[in-house]
């Protein structure tokens, strides 16, 4: 008698393990199926922003050349027509003067133009600079106290990398400017064990992680889906949350440090 | 192993214990090697290869030290069993942990595991009681746990059948793929 039921109670526990070591196997492999759409979705949804912004820029690109500089060469042409020949000394030096101003003036909104793809300064100073000229032309308007201050940033960043980390925190920051009504916004830089840090502190109304996530699911936000796309090229992450005290809202981007024999 | 079993009985009488030595020590180490290549991760082989060294040494202690009037081996039965079970739930743990893609039936080292334990789960209690039994309960019993043995047999059939469908694909290797799905 103990001989049978042990044996039948041995049999129906290795069975009762196999059958639910099955019926686990398949709700995990459910569950990753549906992780996995979740997943293409999202890279669906971070794909059309980014689409979408490349569309927004091209659009702002030819708005800026079609309205400011199209009507500025149009007019220098008006000034050097075949007329001008015909004129009195006086009024050619005019003309040409005027034209040359428009053409100095133009030359300027190519620049600048030119200078909101690439800013110089990142390109021939780094992160460190060209964070710095931005906080300092925030600042210098009067609204806000901006200020940034890079603890240990003696091996700059890969070029590539210095300007999707730029574009990121120019993004953060308008969106700061846009949304938070701050008095204040700080950044600042440090590595710790092979990572590198940038974390904005600003005073305003803010988001925390969940709204993040949140808003990167849904249709809205561009500019974090943005964001959130950029950093996955850098291999990077980003984090929202409330500070301690409750006071201030504060945003760490978190990146891999790039190694200095590659 | 159904006509291995036939043998003791054309034995002579004081070679029976080294019969049960020789028998215990292919099974298990069958069952060890066959679930050290399927779940082929370096820290589990390396246990399982010093488990089966001190499965062995006691295995020596015993047939040598242990004078075994009649039945069979019943206690080192009894650890290769509970032995070959942890190696078991190793394999379950690390196919769970590393294929969560795939069934788990596609792969053969399933039907393989799944002869182990119902072959040793069916015959672990006669097999521990069996030196307790009167022989005529023995005998009349024994032939019942070729009905398991049959049964082994069957599912590593199917487990070979799997092996020769899909090779590559029943090993544990996904954990050292890298994800390159990149856009």
């Amino acid at each position: 008698m103990v001989l049978f039921l042990g044996t039948l109670g041995m049999l129906v526990l290795t069975i009762s393990l196999v059958i639910f070591i099955i019926l686990h196997q398949r709700r995990v492999i459910r569950f990753q199926n549906k992780l996995q759409q979740m997943e293409q979705e999202q890279q669906k949804i971070l794909l059309n922003a980014s689409i979408k912004l490349q569309e927004e820029e091209r659009q702002r690109l030819a708005a800026d050349l079609h309205d400011d500089a199209g009507p500025l060469l149009a007019t220098a042409r008006l000034y050097l027509n075949e007329n001008l020949v015909n004129q009195d000394k006086a009024t050619q030096l005019q003309a040409i003067f005027q034209a040359r101003q428009i053409i100095d003036d133009t030359i300027q909104l190519v620049r600048n133009i030119s200078h909101s793809l690439m800013p110089p300064t990142l390109k021939n100073f780094g992160l460190e600079s060209a964070v710095n000229d931005l906080f300092q032309k925030i600042s210098g308007s009067g609204t806000i106290n901006a200020s940034s201050r890079f603890h240990e940033y003696r091996d700059r960043l890969k070029g590539e990398k210095e300007l999707i980390v730029f574009r990121i925190v120019q993004e953060l920051i308008n969106n700061i400017l846009k949304h938070s009504s701050a008095s204040f916004i700080h950044l600042t830089q440090n590595v710790h064990a092979d990572k590198f840090y940038l974390r904005i502190h600003h005073d305003g109304r803010g988001i925390v992680q969940s709204d993040f996530d949140k808003l990167n699911k849904s249709n809205v936000g561009l500019g974090l889906k943005n964001i959130s796309s950029r950093l996955r090229v850098v291999q990077g992450q980003i984090n929202f949350e409330k500070d301690i005290s409750q006071t201030y809202y504060k945003v760490t981007i978190e990146l891999p440090k790039d190694d200095p024999y590659q | 192993m159904l006509i291995i079993s036939e043998i003791p009985g054309l034995l002579p009488r004081g070679s029976k214990k080294y019969y049960d030595l020789t028998y215990t020590f292919i099974e298990y180490s069958t069952f060890a090697f066959v679930l050290a290549y399927t779940i082929s991760r370096k820290s589990i082989t390396t246990l399982i290869i010093i488990l089966s060294l001190a499965f062995y040494s006691f295995q020596i202690i015993y047939t040598f030290n242990i004078e075994q009037k009649r039945g069979i081996d019943s206690i080192p039965i009894g650890i290769e069993t509970i032995l070959v079970f942890v190696y078991l739930l190793m394999f379950f743990y690390n196919y769970l942990k590393t294929n969560q893609n795939q069934p788990i039936y596609t792969s053969y080292g399933f039907w393989v595991s799944f002869g182990i334990i119902i072959y040793l789960g069916s015959t672990f209690f006669f097999y521990i009681l069996a030196n307790n039994l009167e022989d005529s309960d023995r005998d009349r019993l024994w032939p019942y746990s070729y009905i398991p043995d049959i049964i082994k047999n069957i599912l590593f059939y199917i487990a070979m059948i799997t092996f020769s469908k899909n090779p590559i694909n029943n090993k544990n290797t996904a954990a050292k793929v890298p994800f390159l799905d990149m856009i």
